[in-house]
């Protein structure tokens, strides 16, 4: 059977239903949205699932094509299902599911319901188109899409400046990568004169246009660095954190930012040949994962360290891209895509719980309340943390062992201690949020009669608060997928599965399937094990740094402060342009802009004057440039004819 | 012929000097009778007999009757409205110079035009006789004729509209 | 054959029709500035004539007598309105019938 028809369907069918639903957003009830909303990525998800069959159960995988537009010779639009953008449609249209039925409960009791839902199915189609399409200009045309619904929801709330600060700034970051990425399109159609991959590697393959395969390798690497926050154009990520929390968990944490692993992986050929352009992807992600790590473990927003937990594993995948793993980079993005997912989700819940108080310090004990949430966050964070049975494990020791067998000890030294890092954060988050006692509002000493009153009152709300957040049933279910196929995940598809399936589109390299090397393995599970003993030594519910922190008086420190590189930005990008425009707003707008458009009007009031006079309704002055005209016509034909 | 020309030219100039300047109605009705009698007298002496005579009748009878009943019946026997300079910033200096310009470069039009220079073309003796022009006017040239009977009507019937009944 | 060149002809109907010219620019009486008219249109007409005799065809003539009948017409519209603007103020004066220009 062709089911080539499915491609389009799969890029186009969330894009109407986007339409649609932003359309009816209104008018439609709330119910009617969600089901066309989920229902849209539903018959998404299993179209790539139908084409996933028929690819990888055919004899020999041949990749399944379709047309979606022609523009001429120059770039004709594309679609293809090969082993990767297949593991990747999977993964989006399926995490993409379970998070808009996750969102149907989440976000029902907000006003703009409809909105969002509108929002994130266009995510969905923009995703889709990127990662299905057989040439650059889809690609692009997809990176800007996501790009644009990024925006869009991290500015959800636009009412609140931080929202709309937040937006403006991962737009900003994400267009400076753009520009790379798209200054290495057209330095790739210089080179070759296609756009369409299977062109462009197949010139590569035959050796042609070697020389600037680094410059474009660089510039593509500019791109996805800004996609997908990795350093030096991270600060965005943590600042994205203002968009709903689903947001988070779909475009901030298990899709979208993953979009430069994906297009590392899809111009792998570019960066078998760029060494320096690869060594540099490598080094980037290795920074960036110990980077994150580190930042996390200073957090005190659940949400924000969460995202520093995705810059570091982002900057894992970024790694094994470098060293030439890409599979397992397609790996880790795969397991990453479920645990990250499923740790913001059940952080979402945690969050309802609080009345969107976000701020660890305030939460604490929450196990004894909510056990689905503790055992399913407990379960994604011990997957990122990366022990044995956990899907985790399976994909970030592919990494390392890569990173071993080639003898990158520098960077394999970083890997493992940013899995000590990354046991290290996870644990202190775990236990802040769930164990230890309940958090009590400190209440404002005013009198002590009166003091009392208030500290009951407060706890009679808590208690209130704590029977009114029954987690809803399509909040449940994705989140407890989620946590299984975080636990599962691994060990199903590790080794030769995900060969098979990714294979067919590294036609270059020699890949088999390696078994777990113990020493590797073993390393990175006791370094993790060393880390998370460490901060439960610190951060345990009677642990000495818990109480530090959790005092109001405590300062944070660099590990707050993001190393400072946001006031570093801050400082040499932000404020000069602010000043700028200040500067031009004070005086070039009012005496440029306004004086051209105030000297026009005057200009036209006075040719107006002028001109009025001639309209004065006396027949004799009429006449009389009548007559002048005639003399003038006169005089033209007595002098010049 | 030489002193039919200049006399004719003369009156015919004459005329349209004394509607220039004449001061009341009559007078300037008088001069331009004047002046239309010159050019009947142009047309003669270019053997264009018939129009000479419908010069006559039709603008030195019939058109300047109807002028002088219109000044009869409204009685507008001087001409009132020169005395203040008017709505127009120095009319007369305006007009009487753009009309000196025009003056100037249609002279020079003609009398040093290459049209002008054409020679006199031989005509038969019966040149712009009536039975002649008749013959023309009602053969090779009938369709002007009827579309001018219909102009008439018109004006007839838009004269009619307009001054025909009494409005407040 | 007429005794003076086409050339004077052309001149004498130029001056004649700068003159009328010069009086609908100058006269601010209604009347005078149709009789005016009247004269500008019998320059014009003179020099149909004339130009026709010099081709020895009947076109000028017959233009000229069609300018005649059309110039009745005109005459008989103007002096209707000239009338009702008599009507309107007894001082007919054409600088302030100034509605023409909205």
């Amino acid at each position: 059977m062709d089911l080539a028809w499915m491609l389009p369907a799969i890029v186009v069918v969330p894009l109407l239903s986007a339409a649609i639903v932003g359309y009816f957003r209104n008018t439609w009830s709330k119910t009617t949205v969600s089901w066309v909303a989920c229902g849209s990525v539903a018959a998404a998800f299993a179209m790539v699932v139908a084409l996933a069959v028929q690819y990888w159960g055919a004899a020999a995988a041949e990749p399944i094509r379709s047309g979606l537009t022609s523009w001429g010779s120059l770039a004709s639009l594309g679609l293809v299902a090969d082993g990767l953008s297949l593991w990747w449609a999977l993964v989006v249209t399926g995490a993409g599911l379970l998070i808009h039925i996750y969102s149907t409960a989440y976000m029902r009791e907000d006003e703009s319901y409809g909105r969002f839902m509108a929002k994130l199915n266009f995510f969905i189609f923009a995703m889709s188109l990127l990662v299905l399409s057989d040439n650059f200009i889809g690609l692009a045309i997809g990176w800007g899409c996501v790009g644009l619904a990024s925006y869009m929801l991290i500015g959800f709330y636009f009412t609140k400046p931080a929202a709309q600060n937040a937006a403006i700034k991962a737009f900003v970051m994400n267009i400076a990568g753009e520009a790379g990425l798209f200054a290495g399109i057209a330095f790739i159609y210089a080179n070759f004169g296609s756009f369409k991959f299977d062109e462009v590697f197949g010139a590569i393959a035959q050796g042609q246009g070697v020389a600037a395969l680094n410059l474009i390798g660089i510039l593509l690497l500019i791109g996805a660095v800004a996609k997908s926050a990795q350093l030096p154009l991270h600060t965005w990520l943590p600042y994205a954190m203002e968009g709903p929390t689903p947001v988070s968990a779909l475009i901030h944490a298990a899709t979208m930012v993953t979009a430069g692993v994906y297009l590392v992986s899809r111009a792998y050929p570019i960066y078998e040949v760029a060494s320096g352009a690869a060594m540099t992807v490598a080094w980037v992600g290795g920074l960036g994962a110990l980077f994150g790590a580190l930042v996390a473990a200073g957090q005190f927003d659940i949400k924000r360290v969460l995202a520093f937990s995705t810059l570091s594993q982002i900057g894992y995948m970024f790694l094994a891209n470098g060293l030439g793993a890409y599979v397992a980079a397609d790996f880790h993005f795969f397991t990453h895509a479920f645990f990250k997912a499923c740790l913001f989700l059940a952080a979402g819940i945690v969050v309802h719980h609080y009345n969107g108080d976000q701020d660890i310090r305030h939460m604490g004990g929450l196990w004894y309340r909510d056990k689905f949430a503790g055992l399913t966050f407990g379960a994604a964070a011990l997957a990122l943390i990366g022990l044995p049975p956990f899907a985790g494990f399976f994909s970030k020791d592919e990494i390392l062992l890569a990173a071993f067998s080639q003898g990158q000890w520098a960077l394999f030294t970083i890997a493992v201690l940013a899995a000590g890092m990354t046991a290290f954060y996870n644990v202190r988050l775990f236990s802040l949020v769930f164990l230890g006692d309940a958090y009590v509002a400190p209440v404002r000493q005013v009198g002590k009669k009166r003091s009392r009153k208030q500290a009951e009152a407060a706890g009679a709300d808590a208690q209130a608060h704590a029977h009114a957040h029954e987690t809803p049933a399509a909040m449940k279910w994705p989140v407890a997928i989620l946590a299984v196929l975080s636990v599962v995940s691994g060990w199903l598809f590790f080794g030769h599965v995900q060969l098979t399936a990714l294979a067919p589109s590294f036609p270059t390299l020699d890949l088999h399937a390696e078994a777990i090397n113990p020493v590797v393995a073993g390393l990175s599970v006791a370094v993790a094990l060393v880390g998370g003993l460490i901060s439960w030594y610190l951060y345990r519910p009677e642990g000495a740094r818990r109480a530090v922190e959790l005092n109001p008086l405590h300062k944070p420190g660099i590990l707050y402060n993001m190393f400072y590189v946001d006031t570093l930005y801050d400082f040499l990008f932000v404020r000069p342009a602010k000043e700028t425009a200040q500067f031009i707003g004070q005086l070039f707008d009012p005496r440029g802009i306004d004086g051209v458009v105030n000297g026009l009007g005057a200009l036209a009031r006075e040719l107006g004057g002028v001109l009025r006079r001639w309209q004065n309704g006396l027949v004799r002055s009429y006449a009389l440039t009548v007559f002048a005209g005639v003399v003038l016509v006169v005089a033209y034909y007595v002098f010049y004819v | 012929m030489n002193v039919v020309f200049i006399v004719a030219g003369l009156m015919a100039i004459a005329g349209v000097l004394g509607v220039i300047l004449a001061k009341q109605p009559v007078y300037q009705v008088i001069s331009t009778v004047f002046s239309f009698l010159g050019l009947a007298a142009l047309y003669l002496s270019l053997q264009s007999e018939f129009l000479a005579v419908i010069q006559l009748i039709v603008y030195g009878g019939a058109i300047m009757i109807l002028f002088l009943f219109v000044i009869a019946l409204l009685s507008a026997r001087k001409d009132p409205v020169e005395k203040d300079v008017g709505q127009l910033t120095r009319p007369k200096l305006l007009g009487y110079s753009v009309g000196g310009a025009l003056l100037v470069m249609l002279a020079i039009v003609g009398l040093f035009g290459h049209e002008g220079r054409l020679d006199w073309a031989q005509v038969p003796a019966d040149f712009g006789q009536v039975k002649a022009f008749g013959y023309q006017l009602l053969t090779t040239n009938v369709f002007p004729f009827e579309v001018l009977a219909f102009i008439l009507m018109v004006a007839v019937i838009g004269v009619m509209i307009l001054v025909g009944r009494h409005r407040a | 054959m007429p005794a003076f060149s086409l050339n004077a002809y052309v001149a004498l109907s130029a001056v004649l029709f700068a003159l009328g010219g010069i009086g609908v620019l100058v006269r601010r009486s209604p009347l005078a500035m149709l009789m005016s008219i009247e004269l500008m249109l019998n320059a014009a007409n003179l020099l149909f004539v004339a130009f026709g005799r010099a081709h020895g065809g009947y076109e000028g003539q017959i233009m000229a007598f069609l300018v005649i009948t059309v110039a009745a017409a005109e005459v008989a519209i103007g002096l209707a309105l000239t009338v009702l603007l008599f009507r309107r103020r007894p001082e007919a004066d054409v600088d302030q019938v100034n509605e023409l220009r909205l």
